[in-house]
């Protein structure tokens, strides 16, 4: 399982609460914090094959303005653990 | 604290998340573990050239991490890369001691002390000199070393050893840009600067992936667009890049085809009258060469010279559809404010000078330039290739602050700066980089002194240039602080440097801006800094010692801003105690009180423009003190797809690595998230080929082959095909070309022509 820093930009006009709601409910996606701008960042929880459409799938919802992926993939770690 | 490990690496992945992003933790839904700190030394970020201003966290003589400086123009973002900046110092692979290679290119290299080290360099110069002419020795920098390193490594050579032959990494990555704006200006740089970012209300994008490239400066973009409904971007780039996601437009073009879409948007301008005949009457001149010379047009030649350039024949060589092309050129003109930006998918390329200068000609024609987000501003890809490499003139062809050795005015006001006879520079332009490697090849360069950079990896065309420096009778000096880095491979003798914030210097970014690196903690084992390593260098090749009469960058420093004195670069106002105190000071600054520059060529914002000047603007840097118009025509790529090589290869970064990862490959968040290096292609490309997700892909050049595991998607656009240049493991620069512009003489690294299938 591959683990994920990404950041969500609101679209413009949309307050970070509003977007928060949005996003909430999303399966592996847990919210870790919020930026002074407005901005969330979520852990994304999934396998690094589903990634890029799961990112798509977020981008292309309503109200959100910018998603960035930071490809910070922690599986190889997990896998060295024996966690993933 | 009690937390699982898996907790933890949620919270490693969120923490470098808000490092890219580039803003602290305004709340967080998980508790963060504060590190303590003992004191914060200010610098600079030794990546890319955003030039983010840094602070080092040091406790016990180690630095332990780095945050954002808030009083730089990053106002303390940082992207991932520079966040986790601190442990790159103590990579277990830093070179600490000088070797030497023993039993020829094939042996081993074997620790020696510093004067045995330094006598062998300096006997094998010597020797060389006296048998071939100083000719046959080289110097072959980077725009990641210090100013003063570059100053003092151009004033040695040229002045010390009357060699020409000082070259660097910027002729792989800026020279086009150096073309395009002394060309169209006069004088090198940005007229802009990245308060532009705040009012530009278009943002022309062309040839960047911003967003992986320059992460902070694309949220700064990003974060503009979201406070302003009104501001539209404009990415023009064969990939669908995280770049061209925010667009309002994307201009998916064929690769190498950005030329006839700059012309055409130009055309749609004229004919639609969206140009500002006020300000080109005023301040431009149309220019085009003929028979090889430079020769004065009317604006109606330009017009005619544009015809050529409809929205459909361009739509056809482009493969854009026209009312694009037409739009685009609407949303540049009739924008209030409109800022282009470029990298190097305009400056890697075999007529990198013509498309800058194309972009130069939009801004010129439609009057936005010189306004507060009106401005055409190259970014840079290293931390101090403008300011250090650029500026300082330690190019083959250049003398310090833009003057040209090809000119005895400027050889002979250098001369006289430097303290040396008359006729001590030669008056011949040295080799450029590909012609140095190429020389070296030939058996014509014998010895090459490399200051951090990693040629064997970063070159085109690699494989030719990697037995150049092969040879037995290349004698090769790396003064580089990683091990594993590629081009010590080949080194005969490598040198210890102090690394980063272990010694104290100047960087200067894209914008103009000149920021200190402070010394934060010391340089482990016997490395030293590279002024140090240069002095003792001239001393040892017996070079005037008046030539040399520093005791560290500090002295250097000052010479060399007394040099900028009174020349259009001038920044006699930017000592070393402001810098000290300030973070980043923008030249022109003549003199101490003077805050900087913002907008140059403007009255009332650029100093040298005098006050009372008649006009608003005032191109100082031309002998008729206004901006050129060029006419470029199109021109396709050296090397164009065909039957027998049907693709398009393109190189370039990923968002988590920087060149050739000697950095980031040592700080574990990056290399997992980027290991190896991958080829991109378009899905229905992939279909045709039979090639799935995963599979081992054969890529195919003139120069050479490799194998990948294929990233099948809607990034790349049909016929086209990219792979990031990180990975040593997979040196993709052996398939990459290695033909020139003409006029800058930088590579074309951006295509060439490939064959695809499955392995």
């Amino acid at each position: 399982m591959a683990i994920t820093g990404l950041v969500v930009m609101p679209a413009a006009g949309m307050g970070p609460d509003a977007l928060r709601m949005r996003l909430e409910g999303l399966e592996g996606l847990s919210c870790f914090g919020g930026s002074e701008d407005g901005s969330l960042v979520y852990v994304l929880e999934a396998p690094a094959s589903e990634l890029e459409s799961r990112l798509r799938g977020i981008s292309e919802m309503e109200g959100v303005g910018v998603v960035l992926p930071t490809s910070v993939n922690m599986e190889d770690e997990l896998e060295a653990d024996g966690d993933a | 604290m009690n937390q699982s490990r898996r907790d933890f690496l949620k919270l490693s992945a969120a923490a470098t998340a808000f490092a890219a992003l580039g803003t602290p933790f305004a709340w967080s839904a998980s508790p963060q573990g504060q590190q303590q700190v003992e004191k914060w030394v200010k610098g600079v970020c030794r990546y890319c050239g955003t030039g983010c201003g840094v602070l080092v966290g040091v406790t016990g003589g180690k630095a332990i991490m780095v945050k954002g400086d808030p009083n730089n123009h990053n106002e303390g973002l940082l992207c991932l890369k520079g966040a986790l900046l601190a442990p790159v110092i103590y990579a277990p692979d830093r070179v600490t001691q000088p070797m030497i290679r023993k039993g020829g290119k094939k042996g081993q290299l074997a620790p020696a002390s510093w004067d045995e080290a330094m006598n062998l360099v300096v006997s094998k110069f010597k020797e060389s000199i006296a048998k071939n002419g100083p000719e046959s020795v080289g110097y072959y920098g980077s725009g990641q070393n210090l100013t003063e390193e570059s100053y003092l490594a151009n004033k040695i050579f040229k002045a010390g050893l009357k060699c020409n032959n000082v070259d660097g990494n910027p002729r792989l990555c800026m020279a086009s840009a150096v073309g395009g704006y002394t060309g169209s200006f006069g004088k090198d740089e940005p007229m802009g600067s990245y308060s532009d970012m705040d009012a530009a209300t278009c943002f022309f994008i062309v040839g960047s992936n911003t967003s992986e490239c320059h992460p902070v400066l694309f949220k700064r973009i990003a974060s503009r667009k979201q406070k302003d409904k009104q501001v539209k971007i404009i990415v023009a780039d064969p990939r669908v890049t995280n770049t061209a996601r925010i667009a309002d437009m994307h201009l998916p073009l064929k690769p190498g085809t950005d030329l006839a879409l700059l012309n055409g948007m130009a055309h749609v301008l004229l004919k639609e009258e969206l140009d500002d005949n006020r300000f080109h009457s005023r301040y431009a001149l149309f220019k085009a060469m003929e028979d090889g010379k430079p020769v004065d047009k009317s604006f109606e030649d330009y017009r005619k010279f544009l015809e050529d350039y409809s929205p459909e024949k361009v739509g056809q060589i482009t493969g854009l559809d026209p009312k694009q092309i037409i739009e685009a050129a609407r949303l540049f003109a009739n924008s209030p404010s409109t800022m282009s930006l470029w990298c190097m998918g305009l400056n890697q390329r075999k007529w990198g000078v013509f498309a800058n200068q194309l972009v130069h000609n939009l801004h010129l024609i439609t009057g936005k330039i010189g306004k507060p987000g009106s401005t055409s501003f190259s970014l840079t890809g290293q931390p101090n290739a403008c300011g250090g490499v650029r500026d300082t003139g330690t190019l083959s062809h250049l003398l310090p602050a833009g003057r040209l050795i090809a000119n005895p005015e400027h050889r002979a006001q250098v001369e006289k700066f430097w303290g040396v006879p008359e006729g001590t520079i030669n008056p011949n332009p040295g080799y450029h980089t590909v012609a140095m490697f190429e020389a070296m090849g030939q058996g014509k360069l014998k010895c090459m002194l490399i200051l951090c950079t990693n040629p064997a990896q970063s070159m085109p065309n690699a494989k030719k240039y990697t037995a150049a420096l092969a040879r037995e009778d290349a004698f090769v000096v790396c003064i580089e602080a990683f091990g594993d880095a590629e081009t010590l491979r080949y080194a005969d003798v490598v040198l210890p440097p102090a690394f980063w914030c272990e010694r104290e210097g100047v960087y200067g970014c894209s914008e103009r801006r000149y920021s200190l690196v402070g010394k934060a903690v010391d340089p482990p084992g016997q490395a030293k800094p590279s002024v140090n390593i240069l002095v003792d260098f001239a001393t040892r090749m017996g070079v005037d010692p008046k030539l040399v009469p520093y005791k560290d960058s500090a002295d250097v420093w000052d010479e060399w801003r007394r040099m900028s004195a009174g020349t259009p670069y001038n920044f006699a106002g930017i000592t070393r105690e402001r810098l000290r105190k300030e973070s980043g000071i923008l030249w022109p600054c003549p003199t101490e009180d003077h805050p900087g520059t913002k907008m140059r060529y403007v009255r009332g914002e650029d100093p040298l423009v005098p006050a009372d000047h008649p006009d608003r603007m005032f191109f100082y840097g031309t002998p008729e003190k206004k901006a050129y118009v060029w006419m470029r025509p199109h021109r396709p790529a050296a090397e164009e797809p065909d039957a027998d090589f049907p693709f398009v290869l393109t190189t370039g970064r990923v968002i988590d690595h920087w060149h050739t990862a000697t950095m980031t490959g040592k700080v574990p968040e990056l290399r997992n998230a980027f290991p190896d290096a991958y080829v991109e292609l378009n899905e229905a490309d992939a279909k045709k080929l039979g090639i799935a997700n995963g599979d081992t892909v054969r890529l195919e050049s003139r120069r050479g082959s490799m194998d990948l595991p294929a990233k099948v998607g809607e990034v790349c656009r049909p016929g086209l095909v990219f792979v990031p240049f990180f990975d040593k493991k997979k040196l993709i620069n052996d398939l990459t070309n290695d033909a020139v512009d003409d006029i800058s003489k930088e590579p074309e690294f951006k295509i060439c022509a490939v064959k695809v299938r499955k392995a």
